[in-house]
C-alpha cells in the first residue's frame, strides 16, 4: 500500500498513523515521523508552502514508491501540508510499515531525506524581518546523498 | 492576429510581478528558451531570476527542456529550485 497526499487543510498525525497501521495487517512494526513548523524564536510568524497542481503530488508518489520498492516494506504513507502553516503545526507525516523493524526504520529515514530535497514545494517563511524563501541546506543534500547507489550497492549505508 | 501566452511563476519567481503574467507570441510555436526570454524581458529582477539555469520550464505537467517547442496557446510554467518538504 502506498499513499502520497498533498493536504490543504489540517494534518492529524494520529489519524494518519492509525490509517497506516490499520492497512498494514502483515506488518510487525510501524515507524513514523512528524515534521513540525518551527517558530525560530519568533523569527517565523507563518510558513507558506506553495505547491504545483501536478508536479508536487507526483514527486511525493515517486518518493513513496521508491521507498516501498527499495526496502520491501508493506506500506508507505506520505501526507504533506500545503498552504499557510503556523508554528507548531504538523507539516508532514511520513510512515512505513514492515514485517521487521529495520526495514521500517530505513524506509522512514529514506522518505524524509528524499522529501527534504526532492518534494516539489516552495517554502517561504514570513516574519518580522520580512519574507524569506527557503532552499534545501547543504546538510539536506548530504543526507539525501547517503542513499545513492552504485551498481546496486548502497553508498554510505 | 497576435495572441498572448499565459505564464505561471512559482516560488520566488512570482515576487516581482505575481504568479501570472502574459507575454506576446501565443499564436505561434516557439522554443521554451524564446518564451523564457520574453518573460525575462518583462522586469529586470524577474530576468535575473530566470537566468538561473536551475529554473525549469513545465508544459502540460511535464518538465520541458529549453530547446523544446511550445505549441500555440499552450501555457508555460517556470519553477525554481524546490525547497523540499
Amino acid at each position: 500500500m502506498m499513499r502520497a497526499v498533498v493536504r490543504h487543510g489540517r494534518l492529524d498525525p494520529a489519524a494518519e498513523l492509525a490509517t497506516l497501521t490499520g492497512e498494514s495487517k502483515e506488518a510487525g512494526g510501524v515507524v513514523s515521523f512528524v515534521g513540525l513548523a518551527r517558530e525560530e524564536d519568533g523569527a517565523v510568524a507563518e510558513l507558506i508552502l506553495e505547491h504545483h497542481p501536478v508536479l508536487t503530488e507526483r514527486s511525493l508518489e515517486e518518493i513513496a514508491t521508491a521507498a516501498l520498492e527499495r526496502f520491501g516494506v508493506n506500506a508507505v504513507s506520505v501526507v504533506h501540508r500545503a498552504g499557510r502553516i503556523m508554528p507548531g503545526e504538523p507539516i508532514v507525516f511520513a510512515g512505513a510499515a514492515a514485517r521487521h523493524r529495520r526495514e521500517a526504520f530505513l524506509a522512514a529515514d529514506y522518505l524524509m531525506d528524499m522529501l527534504k530535497t526532492r518534494a516539489a514545494f516552495w517554502k517561504r517563511e514570513d516574519g518580522p524581518a520580512g519574507p524569506r524563501w527557503i532552499e534545501p541546506r547543504d546538510e539536506d543534500h548530504s543526507d539525501a546523498a547517503r542513499w545513492r547507489t552504485e551498481n546496486g550497492r548502497n553508498i554510505g549505508r | 492576429m497576435s495572441r498572448e501566452r499565459e505564464i505561471t511563476l512559482y516560488g520566488k519567481l512570482a515576487d516581482p510581478l505575481g504568479e501570472r503574467v502574459r507575454v506576446a507570441g501565443g499564436e505561434q510555436s516557439e522554443t521554451v528558451s524564446n518564451v523564457r526570454a520574453r518573460v525575462a524581458a518583462l522586469e529586470p529582477r524577474l530576468g535575473e531570476l530566470l537566468a538561473d539555469h536551475r529554473v525549469r520550464a513545465c508544459v502540460e505537467g511535464m518538465i520541458t527542456a529549453d530547446g523544446a517547442i511550445v505549441k500555440p496557446d499552450l501555457s508555460v510554467e517556470f519553477i525554481p529550485v524546490v525547497s523540499g518538504g
